[in-house]
C-alpha cells in the first residue's frame, strides 16, 4: 500500500526537491524564484526541523480555478495538490505513524505536533506558478527594547486536520499568482479578503471568482482569462464592492501621513492593498527603468524606537515610529519586509520621488517601490476618514494642550504628549478597559456601561509612558456633526485643569467651527455636571 | 494634610490656567498656535513634492494594470 504521506528532515534542498517532484516545474525554474530565497531565510528564522508531505490534497481555491480553467485544457492537469507541513521539532516517519496508529510506543503526541507546528504550503500541479494557499506562522517575537516590535494585527486562526491530528496556525493566507486565474492584484485581493472575511463576515471568493467579478463592470477591458495583464485599480475597487465592502482609495503626498494612515487602519485589523511602481535603480538610486506596477496586501508593521516630530509643529505621533511594513507579495513571499528607509529615487530631470525598499532583486539588481495608491476595504459604516481625526487631534494638541504646557500653566505635564491614533471597535476598547488594572473603578464602570458606536477612532495621549487622555471619535458619523464622542480622563490633575479651562468663553469663539470645539465643549459640560 | 495641600494646588493651577487662557495674551497665543497648526496641516496634505504626478507620468509609459 503506497503511503499518502512522507516525513522528512527539513532542509532547503529537500524543500526544493519536494516542490519540483509535486508540480510540473523543473528544479531550475524553482531555483530561479525569489520565494525560494525567501523561504530559506524564513524557515531558518522559524527554525524548521521536520516536514510532512501530504499527497492528494484537495484545495478548495485551486479546485475552483481548476474547474473554471485548467480542466478544459488539452494537457492532463491534476486536480489534486500536495500540502507540505512544517514543524520546529525533530521526529521521524515512524514516530508519526505511531501517533496516528495510536501505538503505545508513540514518542510524539498531538500536543507536541501542535506546539511545534509552523504551518503549511500547498503545491499546485502546474508548470510554473506552483505556490498555492500558504499559511505560515508569523515572524517570532523579537527583543522589543533592542530591535523595535513587530505587529501582525490581521492574523486569524486556520484549522488544519492532518490525518485526524488537529493543528492550527495563526496567520493570514498567501498564494502566488498563476497568471491564468489571477495576477498579482487578484492574489493581493484574495489575501486581503482572508482578513476582511473574518472581520466583516463576508464570504471569501477564490482567485478565479475575484478576477471574474472584477471584470464584470468593464466590458471593454481585454479578456479576463488567462489573466496575464492583471487588474486596474478600478477593477480592484469593483472586486471589493462585490464582497460588500467599500473601497477607500487614497495616496497622501507626504510619507509622514502615508505611514500614519497605514498604521491607523492596520491597528484596526483592516488589511490594506498597496499599489506601487517597481523601479530599477543603480547603486546611487538613479532610475534606470520602470519595471511596471505591482499590488501587495499589507498585513503587519514594525515600530522602531525613533518618533519623528511633525514638521515645525513638533507634534508627536506613534505611527511615525513605523519603519517597516510586512506584505504578502506574491512574487516574494508572505510577510515580506518593505522598509521606509527615506531613500528617494533620482529621475533624469533631477527631481526625486519617495520610495520604499522591496525584496525584489534579491537575485540580482536594485529595485525600489514608489507608492501609487493605498486601497482600503472598509465596512460601509466606517465613514469618517483617518485624516479628519488626525487633523483634529493634531490641532487640539498643538494649539491647545502644547500651548498650555509651554506656558507652564499645566506644570505637571513636563514633556510633550505623544499621540497614538487608530481605528478600534467598541468591543476591543471595552475589553481593554475591562482587563486593565490601571483604571480607577468609577471610570471603568462609567466607560464599560456607556453606549458607544461599533467603530471608533481613538486618539490616545501618553505622558512619560502613561495614558493621560483618550479622545474617542465616532467613525460612523458624518463630518459636519463634529463627530467627537467623549474623552476618557486617566489623569485626574489634567482632567480637572482642562474642565476648568474649558469654561473660558474665549475658547468657544476660537474653536467653534472645528471639531476641537466639541472636545473643549465636552470638558466644559463635565465641569457643569 | 498633604493631600489637602495638593488638592488646593490643583484648584489653584486650574484657576490660574483659566485666567491665563481668558487673558488677551492667552487668547492671542492660542489663536496664533491654531493658525500655525492649520498651516502645517495644509503643507502636509498638499506637499510640493508631487510624487503622484511624477509617478503618473512615469507609469503612463507602461501598462496601467498590475
Amino acid at each position: 500500500m503506497s503511503s499518502n504521506f512522507k516525513v522528512l528532515q527539513y532542509s532547503i534542498s529537500e524543500l526544493k526537491g519536494i516542490l519540483a517532484d509535486n508540480s510540473k516545474a523543473s528544479i531550475h525554474l524553482i531555483e530561479s524564484k525569489i520565494y525560494v530565497v525567501y523561504f530559506e531565510e524564513y524557515f531558518d528564522t522559524l527554525k524548521a526541523r521536520t516536514i510532512i508531505v501530504e499527497y492528494n490534497y484537495v484545495d478548495r481555491d485551486f479546485l475552483e480555478d481548476f474547474a473554471a480553467y485548467y480542466v478544459r485544457c488539452f494537457p492532463d492537469y491534476k486536480r489534486y495538490c500536495t500540502r507540505i507541513h512544517f514543524f520546529d521539532r525533530l521526529f521521524t516517519e515512524d514516530n508519526f505513524k505511531d501517533l496516528i496508529s495510536a501505538s503505545e510506543d508513540s514518542l510524539v503526541s498531538e500536543k507536541d505536533l501542535q506546539d511545534s507546528y509552523l504551518g503549511f504550503v500547498i503545491v499546485k500541479p502546474l508548470p510554473k506558478t506552483i505556490i498555492g494557499r500558504t499559511c505560515l506562522r508569523t515572524y517570532p517575537k523579537n527583543d522589543a527594547e533592542k530591535d523595535g516590535e513587530r505587529f501582525f494585527p490581521i492574523i486569524r486562526q486556520y484549522n488544519v486536520n492532518l490525518f485526524g491530528v488537529s493543528l492550527n496556525v495563526e496567520t493570514l493566507a498567501f498564494q502566488e499568482q498563476d497568471q491564468v486565474a489571477a495576477a498579482c492584484a487578484t492574489s493581493a485581493l484574495w489575501s486581503v479578503f482572508q482578513g476582511t472575511g473574518k472581520k466583516f463576515q463576508h464570504s471569501i471568493p477564490s482567485p478565479v471568482k475575484i478576477t471574474e467579478k472584477a471584470f464584470q463592470s468593464f466590458p471593454l477591458a481585454t479578456r479576463a482569462f488567462p489573466n496575464r495583464d492583471g487588474l486596474t485599480a478600478e477593477m480592484m475597487a469593483q472586486a471589493i464592492r462585490d464582497v460588500g465592502l467599500e473601497p477607500f482609495s487614497l495616496n497622501p503626498p507626504e510619507e509622514y501621513i502615508r505611514k500614519a494612515t497605514l498604521y491607523a487602519y492596520l491597528r484596526g485589523q483592516i488589511p490594506i492593498l498597496l499599489i506601487f511602481t517597481i523601479c530599477k535603480v543603480d547603486e546611487d538610486n538613479r532610475l534606470i527603468s520602470i519595471e511596471g506596477k505591482h499590488a501587495v496586501a499589507v498585513t503587519g508593521f514594525h515600530l522602531g524606537s525613533h518618533i519623528e516630530p511633525l514638521m515645525s509643529s513638533g507634534f508627536l505621533l506613534k505611527a511615525s515610529q513605523m519603519d517597516k511594513i510586512y506584505v504578502h507579495d506574491d512574487q516574494v513571499g508572505p510577510f515580506s519586509r518593505m522598509s521606509f528607509d527615506k531613500i528617494k529615487i533620482s529621475l533624469e530631470d533631477l527631481s526625486q520621488i519617495d520610495s520604499i525598499s522591496t525584496s525584489w532583486g534579491s537575485q540580482g539588481g536594485h529595485y525600489r517601490a514608489a507608492i501609487n495608491l493605498i486601497l482600503i476595504p472598509l465596512y460601509h459604516k466606517i465613514r469618517i476618514p483617518f485624516e479628519v481625526v488626525f487633523d483634529a487631534s493634531m490641532r487640539f494638541d498643538n494649539s491647545f494642550i502644547e500651548v498650555l504646557r509651554v506656558q507652564g500653566v499645566i506644570p505637571f505635564i513636563k514633556e510633550r504628549l505623544e499621540w497614538d491614533i487608530y481605528l478600534i471597535t467598541i468591543n476591543d476598547l471595552k475589553s481593554e478597559i475591562f482587563n486593565s488594572t490601571k483604571i480607577e473603578s468609577n471610570l471603568r464602570l462609567e466607560i464599560l456601561s456607556c453606549s458607544l458606536p461599533h467603530f471608533i477612532w481613538r486618539a490616545t495621549a501618553t505622558h512619560e509612558g502613561d495614558n493621560v487622555l483618550d479622545l474617542l471619535f465616532d467613525a460612523t458619523d458624518i463630518e459636519q456633526s463634529q463627530f467627537f464622542l467623549r474623552a476618557i480622563e486617566y489623569d485626574q490633575e489634567l482632567s480637572e485643569v482642562l474642565r476648568e479651562i474649558a469654561k473660558a468663553p474665549s475658547l468657544e469663539k476660537t474653536f467653534q467651527t472645528i471639531p476641537e470645539g466639541k472636545i473643549i465643549e465636552w470638558f466644559k459640560q463635565q465641569s457643569n455636571d | 494634610m498633604a493631600t489637602l495641600q495638593k488638592e488646593k494646588n490643583i484648584h489653584d493651577i486650574a484657576r490660574e490656567a483659566r485666567e491665563w487662557v481668558s487673558s488677551e495674551e492667552g487668547q492671542k497665543t492660542i489663536e496664533k498656535a491654531l493658525k500655525e497648526s492649520k498651516e502645517v496641516l495644509s503643507r502636509l496634505h498638499q506637499s510640493s513634492v508631487n510624487n503622484t504626478e511624477t509617478l503618473k507620468s512615469l507609469v503612463s509609459q507602461k501598462n496601467r494594470n498590475f
